[in-house]
């Protein structure tokens, strides 16, 4: 990403934030349109994604940073799929569009980017493919 | 991936992996792509994601390649090795001890073992994986080059779909922007992250050694927050960047390089004594040389293979020799604990020169072979030759041509060492039982023979004797000369060789070529009693020999319970032993038990079921390079195609038996002109099959093959020539112990002089046995005489019989069979009628019910009757059951 893509994602990001609840809640029916997850889990990690989200947008200069508050971000939210989060992603930032009316193209582009890079970080952490974590609980 | 920098873009390849790890079905994965494109990094990602799930990892190097167990000892027991000699016994011994320490290490899961660079892996290694993968206690991920060959071993399991392929490509443009972006920890200029795309095509190492070198001279700088490539880089392939970077090094650095790129892996001390520490912690700071702690070892390795390769393509022949001295001076000073290190120490001392002990070159030539690398094994043992270790090393060279196959190699070997006159007793007979087997596979009975007779005499040692004359029996007996066999015992059984019947090893060998003669001679409870001794003294043996033996002593019983025609036990036993054999991966005993059931299935009559099991004989037989056993199976097809009633693919089955020449296993000449005789028979030359049955039958009765003569002497009976094959028959049934010759003859006294009690007890002899071909042509017999004599009814019941037989039997068929009128068929309407009689419903009951006059109900009664050959209503129950 460069400096002009992340000033895009800060900027929108900061016009959404103006008011969490109507993101949360536009992200919940963008979320419904797309994923199989049960109702009451869809509202937790969308809640999750406007936290973690928030946590990392001022991270994109030095996303290193991340790691050492990553267990606290992450916190609550369970073992995800890819598929999941694939559509956490799309989500996310067609929630964005509707809220702040619109993002142009240099913005959905950055947010894209933005997102591949959010994947990255939380995936390591969110993602159980051997279902080790699985296994440990057992 | 360079090891330092964030996993980007591999998730949904992490995401595969993992789902192949739960799918019991999916036996491991092997990772192919370019180099540098990231494998060694996908595989170990996978290792860390797994955990706390059982993992481990082996690393493939030329160093480590031709030493056996090279790869894998360090997961196995130090003693893993201990006390092997050179035969099959002790490749099975060493697989039974590395499967139970990998099982150890797998727990109630599934061990996930990266596989790193597979086609540098020692031959051993791989062997011992290819059963454990098999049995799912391991599921291997290798990684390997694309363009490389895939050892044979992994290849073969990708081919039977057991292993699954995934490629693993170049990053995306998207993905280049994420790394870069995560990797320098800030935003990059779009500029430069299209560049540097663009020269790096997306591959991981390329790109690593690009941000390297620019950071390095300066060309990739942050600029105001941004990084930013302000002049392209002068190298740009990957050969190319990694030169560049090892021509940076000083010399101390390329000392420690030169010794990992000659070496592979080694542990830290060994190369802390070898080369200068601080060199080898500034190098693990340049990002070439990567320290890994493995349980209590701490290891050093390069971090990309081809900073190996290069270093080794420019190394002067004498610097690698004497690097090769300095490592094996290091190994034997310090670094001994198994017998894989010796393996080590020989070969390094065989490149590097310096003097090595024939012992060490003959405990690493066992080694090789063990794991099947006939040309480790043979360079070590010829080099043990010369220093004097003349009898470990024709041992070790005889298994090596057994193993390649190679006859006259064998042959050229023993006439070496035969004249040298050195040998002792024990490897002469080694050297003389290898020769004998080998000469039998390739249809030299007399030369085998020849050499167990004139080494028998040669030695002194009763022990070397008694093995000799156990070969001559066992020859015997799988050539189908049992009562030759069986005398060729007499010597031991009556106590020649004094203590020798007491070893369990001659008693398992002995109760196998008994169990053999004994079918052979149709005394099959004789059989069955051998087969069960040899069993017993098989569990006398240590555990891994009692496992290997075991499926011939199956192999034995189940043959002489199909050949006495209980089908279902022999059928039970083979089918639950295979799932066993297919487990261990012991292709010859699956081979065999493929061809038991498919003889089940053809004595059953059952044609399809008949030719699946041959078919699958035939492919392993192929795999396990079992030439007698092809023969046999492809006849078994030819076999099966005539149940079936296609004549066609039959005779193209014997054509290609004809092809695949003589095989000296009993009977094998006899059932193949067996088979042609009865599609001659099929085919409607019945003169010309007569005879040929003659013939055949007349060479059994020589040989004293009496279970196969008996056979044949049946198959006259069926082509309606009971009177002249009666006696002998009849003959049979005493010098044999078989229901199902008895059931034979029991058909060929009712044909020479029927009655209605004979014709039964025929039909229902064989229908006991489930000779369910054998039963429906003797009840069609049977019919054709109770029609000539007038008996309807009687006629008609047989013909409902017969029918009911074919279906069991799937839709078998045979001239006779096809000649003799069909048993007519209940209409639908019949059927209704019929089954509300039987239930006991009266006539004019029937008639309400269907809406009919109670007239039309007791004609269809009549036919129905008629049809079945039944009296009236209280056998029309049974009648229908049968149906």
């Amino acid at each position: 990403m460069n400096r002009d893509e992340i000033a895009a994602v800060r900027r929108t990001w900061s016009v959404a934030m103006d008011d969490p609840d109507t993101l949360r809640a536009v992200t919940v029916s963008e979320l419904k349109l797309r994923s199989i997850r049960a109702t009451t889990q869809i509202e937790r990690d969308a809640a999750w994604m406007v936290a973690a989200i928030d946590v990392l947008v001022p991270l994109l200069h030095r996303p290193a940073a991340f790691s050492t508050g990553a267990k606290a971000t992450i916190g609550p939210r369970l073992p995800a799929s890819l598929r999941e989060l694939a559509a956490d992603r799309d989500a996310l930032v067609d929630a964005l569009d509707r809220v702040v009316g619109g993002l142009s193209a240099h913005e959905r582009g950055a947010w894209v980017c933005a997102t591949d890079l959010f994947g990255e970080l939380v995936g390591e952490h969110l993602l159980d493919p051997f279902r080790a974590t699985a296994s440990m609980l057992r | 991936m360079p090891q330092g920098w964030p996993l980007t873009g591999r998730r949904a390849h992490l995401d595969r992996l993992g789902a192949w790890y739960a799918d019991r079905s999916v036996g491991g994965v092997v990772l192919t792509g370019p180099a540098g494109v990231g494998k060694t990094r996908l595989g170990e990602e996978a290792l860390a994601a797994a955990a706390p799930r059982p993992t481990a990892r082996v690393v493939g190097h030329p160093a480590t390649q031709s030493i056996p167990l090279g790869a894998l000892a360090h997961l196995l027991p130090a003693d893993l090795a201990r006390d092997l000699g050179d035969g099959d016994d002790d490749r099975a011994a060493l697989f039974h001890r590395a499967r139970l320490a990998l099982r150890e290490r797998a727990g109630d899961g599934r061990l996930l073992l990266l596989l790193d660079d597979a086609d540098q892996l020692d031959d051993t290694s791989l062997a011992l994986l290819l059963p454990l993968s098999l049995e799912g206690a391991v599921f291997p991920i290798a990684t390997i080059r694309a363009g490389r060959p895939l050892p044979a071993v992994l290849a073969s399991l990708a081919k039977d779909g057991h292993l699954v392929v995934e490629t693993v490509g170049a990053l995306s443009g998207s993905e280049v922007v994420t790394l870069l972006h995560r990797a320098l920890d800030g935003p990059v200029d779009s500029d430069s992250v299209k560049r540097l795309g663009a020269i790096s095509e997306g591959n991981l190492q390329v790109l690593s050694e690009l941000v390297r070198q620019g950071l390095a001279d300066g060309s990739l700088r942050s600029i105001d927050g941004t990084w930013t490539l302000v002049k392209l880089p002068s190298a740009t392939g990957l050969s190319e960047l990694m030169s560049t970077h090892l021509a940076g090094l000083d010399a101390e650095e390329r000392h420690v390089v030169e010794v990992l790129a000659v070496a592979g892996t080694l542990g830290i001390t060994d190369v802390e004594a070898l080369a200068d520490a601080d060199a080898l912690e500034r190098l693990e700071a340049r990002d070439v040389v990567r320290v890994r702690v493995e349980g209590s070892r701490v290891e050093v390795a390069l971090t990309h293979p081809m900073y190996g390769e290069l270093i080794r393509d420019d190394l002067p022949v004498l610097r690698t020799r004497s690097l090769q001295r300095r490592l094996a001076d290091r190994l034997e000073r310090h670094g001994i604990r198994r017998r894989e290190d010796l393996a080590k120490l020989a070969q390094l001392r065989l490149a590097g020169g310096g003097e090595v002990a024939p012992e060490i070159l003959i405990g690493a030539a066992r080694l090789a072979l063990l794991g099947r690398d006939t040309a480790t094994a043979r360079a070590m043992a010829e080099a043990a030759a010369t220093r004097g270790s003349l009898q470990h090393a024709a041992r070790v060279l005889a298994e090596v041509a057994v193993m390649r196959a190679d006859l006259p190699e064998l042959e050229e070997l023993v006439t070496r060492y035969w004249t040298a006159g050195e040998l002792d007793d024990d490897t002469r007979v080694h050297l003389a039982r290898r020769l004998s087997a080998a000469r039998f596979a390739a249809g030299d009975f007399s030369g085998a023979m020849d050499i167990a007779r004139s080494t028998g005499v040669m030695v002194a040692d009763d022990r070397a004797r008694a093995s000799m004359v156990v070969q001559q029996a066992a020859l015997l007996a799988n050539a189908g000369r049992p009562l030759d066999a069986l005398e060729a015992m007499r010597p031991i059984d009556e106590g020649s060789f004094g203590w020798t019947l007491t070893h369990p090893r001659v008693r398992t060998e002995l109760a196998a070529a008994r169990s053999i003669a004994n079918i052979t001679l149709g005394r099959y409870d004789d059989a069955i009693d051998a087969a069960r001794a040899g069993m017993a003294a098989q569990r006398e043996l240590p555990e891994w020999l009692a496992r290997r033996g075991m499926a011939a002593h199956v192999i034995n019983e189940a043959h002489a319970l199909q050949y006495a025609g209980h089908y279902d036990r022999a059928e039970e036993l083979v089918e639950s032993a295979l799932v066993s054999a297919e487990h261990a991966g012991a292709l010859a005993a699956q081979v065999w038990m493929r061809i038991t059931l498919g003889e089940v299935e053809r004595d059953r009559g059952r044609g399809r079921p008949c030719v699946e099991h041959f078919t699958a004989a035939t492919e392993l037989a192929v795999r396990a390079g079992q030439q007698a056993a092809l023969v046999w199976a492809v006849v078994g097809i030819a076999q099966g195609h005539l149940l079936c009633g296609d004549l066609d693919r039959a005779e193209a089955a014997i054509d290609r038996a004809d092809t695949l020449g003589h095989s000296p296993v009993a009977t094998s000449w006899g059932t193949r002109e067996r088979t042609r005789a009865l599609l001659w028979a099929e085919r409607g030359r019945r003169d010309d099959a007569v005879e040929l049955l003659d013939a055949v039958a007349d060479v059994a009765r020589r040989d004293g093959t009496f279970g196969f003569e008996s056979t044949v002497r049946y198959d006259l009976v069926r082509l309606d020539h009971a009177p002249r094959v009666i006696d002998r028959l009849t003959e049979l049934t005493t010098l044999m112990q078989s229901r199902l010759v008895v059931a034979m003859q029991a058909h060929a006294h009712a044909s020479c002089d029927p009655d209605p009690q004979r014709w039964g007890r025929a039909v229902g002899a064989l229908e006991a046995t489930g000779a369910l071909l054998f039963a429906a042509e003797c009840a069609t017999e049977a019919a054709a005489w109770f029609d000539d004599h007038g008996d309807e009814r009687a006629a008609a019941a047989m013909r409902q019989r017969v029918a009911r037989l074919v279906e069991e039997a799937g839709g078998v068929t045979s001239s006779r069979l096809r000649r003799a009128p069909m048993a007519e068929r209940l209409t639908p309407r019949e059927r209704q009628v019929a089954m509300l009689a039987a239930n006991g419903a009266t006539s004019r009951t029937i008639a309400e019910r269907l809406f009919v006059s109670k007239r039309t109900v007791d004609a269809h009664l009549d036919r129905i009757y008629r049809k079945l050959g039944v009296r009236g209503r209280a056998e029309l129950g049974s009648a229908l059951e049968e149906r």
